[in-house]
């Protein structure tokens, strides 16, 4: 059976004149071919299912060369330069805590083994920069149902890999965030369909500024929820702190929607600038997933749980 | 001097039109500059990825940097008796014209010239409030700069150190974390101020 997924409310000023859209056609049989050539043979051989949308997406250069990875320091650039030796294999990951079956999993077995699909997704940042990424991936559930779920999971925690010799910024004593990288999610949100584990972007295999080999995307979340270089997975009963609400609990919070209403304390939430465009455009509530997900938010102030 | 001056403090304008025309370079001039990426860290054959946030960014720095050039010239004089005042108006100036840039992108570009919403932004975020402050006291400095008004407003220009530490406060907060590099910037602004205090 065909699964066609689309995601994307399709607001008028999105939908794409006949004139761009023949242009773009043509550059997406490029991305296509560029994806056939590309460094990605386990994907080119197990294929993955296209997703169709009208958002324009951001370039395959854009979003390989503007990423925040602390791992690697606080800059945009330093991730692609620093980037390029982790190494990604072997790499397994671990699923635990209160599950059915704590397990390890290697990631090649994992990848053969689930089918992947695209996901083209909006991806708003925290800091008011946003673009439009092709993910490939799995849904989240899927993996977790796999673990098998308790009456105690209840929330689910992520781990960034911990290692100081690949990781400049893990071993600065000053300046930089605590490490291992952390983030959470609410059972309701991680078994959510949107809530996918990417492993790769325009067909290839996610590069390492990127998150990879596995990382979380969460789209209606604000960019650091998405964890990179997942490890660990732990399904608890109780909320863990995550990173950046760690440091700042005021600025980062846990749950972290993408609400234009809510300002950050330093700047406005309400619009956005799209990577490569100079003018600024609104941001719209959950970063346009509201009628997915906003349902799980129904009887909360989203002004206290930002 | 003052040649050296303009090219220096117009570098910053030069090198936003090299990064904004990247992808219009002839093939020769990008190899010109590959081979300058080679030796020293800039880049110079990519457009911007956030482009209003680096013009932000890169004239914020440029306008920082000549104001800390423009407080080292009076200590300079009574450290080293080397006499640049005469050039401090120039320099003084062209840290405000970037300054201006800076402020007009965030008036004009980030809130559409929306008065209701830059009174907004300023009252609800200190952080907005602390860099609006410190353009508005190099906007009085400027408009006073010349000959004849300059002698009558002498006293407001002892602003400038208020407007120093609300750049230092703003320079901070416009980082989610605090490295090094960010102390050792307020560093160098504080100690500009604290050499004129000390030996005036």
């Amino acid at each position: 059976m065909l699964r066609r997924t689309n995601y994307d409310e399709i607001p008028s000023s999105e939908i794409t004149s006949e004139s761009i859209y023949r242009e773009r056609r043509e550059l997406m049989k490029l991305g296509a071919a560029a994806a056939l050539l590309g460094t990605s043979p386990l994907m080119a051989a197990l294929g993955y299912e296209k997703a169709k949308s009208t958002l324009e997406l951001t370039s395959y250069d854009q979003i390989t060369t503007y990423n925040n990875f602390y791992e690697y320091g606080t800059d945009k650039e330093s991730p692609a330069k620093l980037a390029k030796n982790l190494k990604t294999r072997p790499w397994t990951l671990h699923i635990g805590g209160e599950v059915q079956k704590a397990q390890t999993l290697d990631i090649d077995t994992l990848i053969k083994k689930i089918p992947l699909e695209e996901r083209i997704y909006r991806f708003r940042c925290v800091e008011g920069w946003a673009m439009v990424v092709p993910w490939v991936g799995f849904s989240l559930s899927s993996l977790l149902k796999q673990a098998g779920l308790t009456s105690k999971s209840k929330y689910v925690d992520f781990e960034t890999l911990f290692d100081p010799v690949q990781f400049p910024a893990q071993r600065q004593t000053f300046g930089s965030i605590p490490f291992p990288y952390r983030e959470g999610l609410r059972i309701d949100e991680a078994m959510h369909p949107l809530t996918i584990l990417a492993v790769g972007l325009y067909g290839k295999e996610l590069l390492p500024q990127n998150g990879a080999p596995i990382r979380l995307v969460v789209p209606w979340k604000y960019g650091f929820k998405s964890i990179k270089s997942i490890v660990k997975i732990t399904l608890s009963e109780h909320q863990t702190r995550s990173t950046w609400n760690q440091i700042g609990p005021n600025e980062y919070g846990f749950y972290a929607n993408v609400n234009p209403a809510v300002d950050h304390p330093r700047w406005s939430q309400a619009r956005e600038r799209v990577l490569g465009k100079f003018f600024k455009q609104d941001t719209l509530a959950f970063n346009g997933y509201g009628a997915n997900v906003a349902h799980l938010y129904k009887n909360m102030d989203l002004r206290k749980f930002y | 001097m003052r040649i050296l001056i303009w090219i220096g403090a117009l570098l910053p304008i030069l090198y936003a039109a090299i990064r904004f025309s990247a992808d219009l370079h002839p093939a020769w001039l990008s190899d010109i500059f590959l081979f300058i990426e080679g030796y020293i860290r800039v880049v110079l054959t990519k457009t911007p990825n956030d482009p209003l946030k680096f013009l932000s960014d890169l004239c914020g720095n440029s306008a920082l940097w000549l104001l800390a050039l423009t407080l080292l010239l009076s200590p300079l004089r009574s450290y080293l008796k080397i006499n640049l005042l005469p050039y401090r108006r120039l320099l003084g100036l062209f840290a405000f014209f970037h300054a201006f840039i800076h402020a007009m992108l965030f008036i004009a570009i980030d809130q559409q010239f929306s008065v209701t919403g830059v009174i907004h932004e300023v009252t609800t975020k200190p952080f907005i409030a602390f860099g609006m402050g410190a353009f508005l006291i190099l906007l009085i400095m400027a408009l006073t700069s010349s000959r004849k008004l300059f002698s009558k407003f002498k006293g407001w220009h002892k602003l400038i150190y208020i407007a120093v530490v609300l750049i230092a406060v703003h320079y901070l907060m416009s980082h989610k974390t605090v490295t090094l590099t960010h102390i050792a910037v307020v560093g160098t602004l504080f100690s500009l101020l604290a050499l004129r205090l000390l030996k005036r």
